[in-house]
């Protein structure tokens, strides 16, 4: 899409999530500052308790800077233009990311994160779990658990989403 | 494994020759534990028999909860995370087995994203956690209140989180 708007009003993302050309924010992130995530609720599952479930030490955790949010809803828009209106939303503070970390052993897990708009979705930013400055590999499951509680634990909730169901 | 226990049936003969005692990775998790003590609290033989039904109704729901997860398609969560494979989801089963023959429950299953099955409950001021891994780690997981979380391997072929799960509900930590 090249970053063109008319594609991204084709596909009903908010005129205000478009990047229109624009690159990463120069001004950066305030320590108040939030990055938003959705969550899927499945059935029987306590909104309060965890959100470990979507912690990957796989992968970059996809957000949306506050900054540049009408409201925390937006984060329900994929840049594919599916908007998952039954997901809740949580939270980040960038305060709280930056002080985070978590040493076992001869590993020290970090939190970083960088401004990455997307097309339709300038908002976008890419959360990673660093073990010592880099990728994760290498690190026994049970420290990863570990490690996937105490981020999720950093996240405050602001919506509730709504049960869905597994099958189609 | 077993399955759900009847109310009469006994339990603490499966932990008479319990390999936490002499375990020193289980030692060193519970720290000071009294392990002469490792038996079942006797209010939860008496739970288990007022809420027979309802106990096992749950484990009813809950194995088919399990069972539905074999259907989450790769991307499930929209953050493209992974569905659990068919290893992740036989433990859970067993898991639930297990726990269920020690009259406990998980609260709640659900997909992880990075590729597996979680199990967790909250007793109080703990919250529990098994973390079954897609690649085949399995992982016991404690927090209680702000302090950092404690974790153990767990070996699938003992499993020996029941004992641990009977032990500190059982005794109330």
């Amino acid at each position: 899409m090249d970053g063109n708007p008319v594609d991204c009003n084709a596909l009903g993302i908010p005129i205000n999530l478009h990047s229109n050309g624009r690159g990463i924010d120069p001004a950066g992130f305030q320590p108040d500052h939030l990055l938003y995530r959705r969550y899927k609720k499945m059935p029987g599952k306590s909104h309060e308790e965890s959100i470990a479930e979507t912690i990957s030490t796989k992968k970059s955790l996809s957000a949306n800077w506050d900054k540049h949010c009408l409201n925390a809803n937006d984060v329900l828009y994929t840049e594919n233009g599916v908007y998952h209106k039954d997901h809740g939303i949580v939270a980040y503070c960038v305060e709280d990311i930056r002080g985070w970390s978590y040493v076992h052993e001869e590993f020290v897990f970090t939190l970083e994160f960088e401004h990455s708009p997307l097309p339709c979705i300038y908002p976008h930013c890419d959360m990673h779990i660093r073990c010592n400055g880099g990728p994760i590999s290498g690190v026994p499951g049970k420290v990863k658990t570990v490690v996937r509680v105490m981020v999720a634990g950093l996240a405050k909730k602001i919506r509730d989403g709504v049960d869905v169901s597994l099958t189609p | 494994m077993p399955i759900y226990m009847p109310a009469e049936a006994s339990i603490t003969p499966q932990y008479e020759d319990c390999r936490l005692v002499n375990d020193p990775t289980w030692r060193d998790y519970l720290g000071s534990a009294n392990f002469d003590q490792l038996v079942l609290a006797p209010d939860l033989r008496e739970r288990m028999g007022n809420q027979d039904r309802e106990f096992a109704a749950r484990y009813k729901e809950l194995g088919k909860y399990v069972d539905s997860l074999s259907l989450l398609e790769e991307d499930w969560d929209s953050y493209g995370g992974e569905s659990p494979n068919a290893f992740a989801i036989e433990v859970a089963r067993q898991a639930i087995d297990g726990m269920a023959s020690v009259g406990v429950l998980p609260d709640s299953i659900t997909a992880s994203t990075d590729g597996g099955v979680m199990l967790e409950m909250i007793r109080g001021s703990m919250y529990y956690l098994i973390d079954i891994y897609n690649e085949g780690e399995v992982v016991f997981l404690q927090r209680s209140g702000e302090e950092d979380p404690k974790s153990v391997d767990v070996d699938i072929n003992t499993l020996d989180i029941f004992s641990i799960l009977a032990y500190r509900i059982g005794n109330g930590r």
